[in-house]
């Protein structure tokens, strides 16, 4: 391991040899080290250094050596849980989400409820006073299937209908043709059902067997835009009326049910005084979406990830904007937009929108280490300038309608600590 | 890293070892004792690479940090230690770069060493006359002058006791480099106190 000595051993050893640290640490082999010793014997100038060296490898061992603060291993402890998954900051992001989930769902609510209350009553309809008592009955064990359906949504069903953002889901059809031809097959019995539109249409496709084969954004699809049924199908948590209708006709997890969409806009502690009722909106609800920590190293990586979320096709929106009245339009060209996505991802959370397959797929290719400098989008945007940066308008339309069911999974972008830029090449 | 016999060396590297694997398991309590087996060991090498006792907790703190994120895919083929003062050099040279421009490779030559104006060999001992705590003192002061490079072998060396393989490997450079780095390192150490 170590260098061989010349062969003439009386020649002069340079003062810059490393063979001199060496002996001095004691790393030579004894014939080099008597070789060096040597060279050093008969030079004043190398016996200097090497009193130097010696000198300085002594002292510098005895520096004193900074001890941790106390408390120093509970304050990294503390970080650790608050930047692994699940940890405080991720909490405090989903907090946050649930809130801004809850409040739109809050409008949702209300607009279904407005939209009722607007629906011309047909006679006989629930707002004549249901004259008949068999329709009631009827109603009720529709909405019974329905909850039950939702209650047994597979989990990422249930999620993927959460996520449909508004106005996103009137551009996409969704598994439209294979929903129809299945909702063709319901068993007539339950049309006697007469209330409005798709809610209509929701407790048909719900009060089949097949509706359980069905796509839960196919249901919600089905059941219309602004409707109860839709909206209870895209919070996939069943609304405190149908709960009780559900409660009326006999439902023995009706009272879970009934609990939990009344919790459902509720301060969480709610829940933990009521385990039955938090277990069954547990299971009912889809909330909330993966919670994803991007990490971006300095403003190059963040403008990187911009770019590679430009090329991806996929868009951000702020979290406090999401669902608001811009429109799913203003916000799409402002998720194309590098500068406004660059800039919004200096927000601490927002929503990544996207086809589902596409934002795992870009979830996957930021990786948990995120985008650092050097990580090019060149690659990316070539491939997105092919796959989709020159089609026609019609042809994107085309391939919406063709398109996986949209996600909104909340982000987060952070700075990442300690990151080591690639080394220059030569 | 330790400067103590080889087989408490193993045994310390057997215990890091368990504690890893407990900590990937999702113990917290294992992560917490690899951080108090290490912690006094990181400061004091952050403090000597990063100059700066405040800015040493800060980069300690993200070396255990990124140690954490990053605790799965340490493979155990080398020491934790050695792979944890590896992420601990990494913060540092990361914290330099933010504090000043990189220096341009064209100070360097084929040979690895700078270009920069050579000081002269001093004429007279540095430490002649000298009490080992000033030397020390003038020494600590002079650590933070010397270039990143040396500066990194020499404090890995001297005042980690590293082995040469053990700087090696967390410095990710051939043995015959940490040779030739640790030598300049004390040589322009000795220029800078000649000088002071």
């Amino acid at each position: 391991m170590t260098a061989t000595m010349p062969a003439d051993d009386s020649a002069p050893l340079s003062p810059d040899d490393p063979r001199l640290s060496e002996w001095i640490d004691g790393r030579l082999p004894a014939a080099e080290a008597a070789a060096v010793e040597e060279a050093v014997g008969r030079s004043e100038q190398l016996s200097r250094l090497v009193a130097d060296l010696r000198a300085i490898k002594a002292a510098a061992a005895s520096l004193p050596a900074m001890e941790p603060p106390a408390g120093f291993v509970d304050q990294v402890m503390q970080a650790v849980a608050e930047t692994s998954p699940g940890g405080d900051d991720d909490r405090i992001v989903a907090e946050e989400w649930r809130e801004i989930e809850t409040e739109r769902l809050a409008g949702e609510r209300a607009e279904a409820d407005a939209d009722a209350d607007l629906t011309p009553a047909e006679p006989g309809s629930p707002s004549q006073g249901r004259p008949w008592p068999w329709m009631s009955l009827a109603g009720a064990l529709a909405a019974g299937l329905l909850v039950a359906v939702l209650l047994n949504l597979p989990g990422d069903e249930a999620k993927q209908v959460a996520m449909v953002p508004d106005g996103v889901e009137s551009e996409t059809a969704v598994d439209e043709p294979e929903a129809a031809d299945m909702l063709a097959d319901l068993p007539a019995a339950v049309e006697a059902d007469q209330v409005a539109g798709g809610n209509r249409v929701a407790r048909k496709a719900a009060g089949s067997p097949e509706a359980a084969a069905l796509p839960a954004n196919a249901l919600a699809r089905a059941a219309g835009p602004g409707s109860r049924g839709d909206a209870e199908l895209r919070s996939g948590r069943p609304s405190e009326e149908s709960a009780r209708r559900q409660l009326d006709g006999g439902d023995p997890a009706a009272p879970a049910a009934v609990a939990a969409a009344r919790l459902r806009t509720q301060p969480d502690e709610k829940l933990a005084a009521n385990p039955e009722a938090a277990a069954s909106l547990t299971a009912a609800a889809p909330l909330p979406p993966e919670v994803i920590t991007i990490q971006v190293w300095g403003a190059e990586g963040r403008k990187e990830l911009g770019e590679l979320l430009v090329a991806s096709g996929l868009r951000l929106e702020p979290a406090e904007t999401a669902g608001d009245e811009a429109g799913p339009k203003a916000r799409q060209e402002a998720g194309r937009d590098a500068a406004a996505v660059t800039s919004l991802l200096g927000d601490e959370a927002v929503f990544l929108v996207g086809p589902a397959d596409e934002v795992a797929a870009f979830l996957t290719r930021v990786g948990a280490d995120g985008v650092a400098p050097g990580e090019t989008a060149a690659e990316e945007t070539a491939g997105a300038e092919d796959a989709s940066g020159g089609a026609r308008p019609a042809d994107r339309k085309a391939a919406a309608a063709t398109a996986p069911a949209p996600v909104r999974v909340l982000i987060r972008v952070r700075e990442a600590p300690g990151f080591t830029p690639p080394a220059p090449q030569p | 890293m330790t400067g103590q016999p080889e087989g408490m060396i193993e045994q310390q590297s057997e215990a890091d070892g368990a504690l890893v694997a407990q900590a990937v398991a999702g113990d917290a309590e294992a992560f917490r004792g690899l951080v108090e087996r290490h912690q006094d060991r990181i400061v004091a090498l952050l403090r000597r690479l990063s100059g700066c006792p405040e800015q040493a907790i800060d980069l300690a703190q993200e070396t255990f940090l990124a140690a954490h994120r990053h605790l799965a895919s340490f493979r155990q083929e080398s020491r934790f230690s050695t792979w944890l003062h590896a992420i601990a050099v990494n913060q540092a040279r990361a914290a330099a770069r933010r504090r000043r421009p990189v220096a341009s490779l064209d100070a360097v030559g084929a040979d690895g060493r700078s270009r920069l104006a050579e000081p002269a060999a001093p004429e007279v001992s540095v430490s002649a006359g000298l009490e080992r705590e000033e030397l020390a003192r003038r020494i600590g002061r002079a650590l933070d002058l010397l270039d990143d490079r040396f500066r990194e072998v020499v404090v890995l060396a001297d005042m980690q006791d590293a082995s040469y393989e053990e700087i090696a490997a967390t410095l990710e450079i051939p043995i015959g480099t940490v040779r030739s780095r640790l030598h300049r390192g004390r040589t322009e150490l000795r220029m800078i106190l000649a000088e002071s």
